[in-house]
């Protein structure tokens, strides 16, 4: 199974089970762009890069993917945009092995940099952000 | 029975050579990046992907792409110069190309520039590995 399918089915499923997150991202979770008309703010994730570590035999042990994992939002909801940037952080910013529902595991997955990125012009007069970070994981896949 | 035995002492040639071999490394590995990163990019101008520079002790290629198109776009301040011959950096200097990278409310992000660090980081590590051939 891709590496980076099982990367964003757990990076999903594990903020969506995190009930102040969720209280806060009253948008819901979305992969990349959110839909037009989602009330923001929301929580957001896409890959940006992405390297496989291979065995001097070019086997593949695991995947190293860098991936974005933020708040979107209008800056009014600032305070919001901080408590699910907070949440993401504390879910991902220091993961151990951990096994996936349909085999393999996450190895290990922590920030890499922080995200705080103004949209260039407002949406419907209202001026947009995101808070985040890049959080690599590294996941072995089944 | 005589019995006879040279010794080879080439460290003082390695010790020569293993700095300038690391600056080679290290001026690779940011060339690399650099073409990468802007081989990458999204072209619509080019303004953004022929911007895309890097910066050596060896000097920087800091405003040899083209000149903004419009009005509303600019390049960014250079950053710092490196005197350090161990030590580079490749930059963006297009005013919008973080936005492409990381995508905004109504654009998906267009990684260009993190999938080439991340090749520039492979390859230094090959080019490490594979140094004591040069030496």
């Amino acid at each position: 199974m891709s590496e980076v399918a099982q990367a964003y089915a757990w990076i999903s499923s594990t903020m969506r089970a995190d009930s102040a997150l969720m209280a806060a991202a009253v948008g819901g979770v979305w992969q990349g762009l959110a839909d037009i008309g989602v009330i923001a703010p929301y929580a957001s994730y896409a890959q940006q890069a992405n390297s496989d570590v291979l065995t001097m035999n070019k086997v593949r042990l695991w995947a190293s993917m860098l991936l974005q994992i933020k708040a979107v939002g209008s800056v009014k909801n600032y305070d919001a945009l901080v408590i699910i940037a907070d949440r993401i952080d504390a879910l991902f910013k220091s993961v151990r092995p951990t096994a996936l529902p349909g085999g393999g595991g996450v190895l290990e997955c922590y920030r890499d940099g922080s995200i705080a990125l103004d949209d260039p012009r407002p949406v419907n007069g209202v001026q947009w952000t995101s808070l985040g970070g890049l959080y690599r994981i590294d996941l072995q896949g089944t | 029975m005589a019995m006879t035995g040279v010794v080879y002492n080439r460290f003082p040639e390695i010790a020569a050579k293993f700095p300038v071999q690391l600056h080679k490394v290290v001026v690779q590995t940011v060339e690399i990046t650099n073409e990468l990163a802007s081989a990458n990019a999204p072209k619509r101008t080019t303004f953004m992907a022929s911007n895309i520079y890097h910066v050596t002790s060896d000097g920087s290629t800091y405003g040899q792409g083209i000149p903004p198109p419009t009005d509303d776009v600019y390049l960014l301040p250079e950053g710092p110069s490196v005197s350090d011959p161990y030590t580079g950096y490749a930059a963006c200097a297009a005013n919008y190309s973080e936005l492409v990278e990381g995508g905004t409310r109504f654009m998906s992000a267009q990684p260009f520039f993190y999938p080439a660090v991340e090749e520039g980081r492979s390859r230094f590590e090959a080019a490490l590995a594979a140094m004591w051939s040069f030496l």
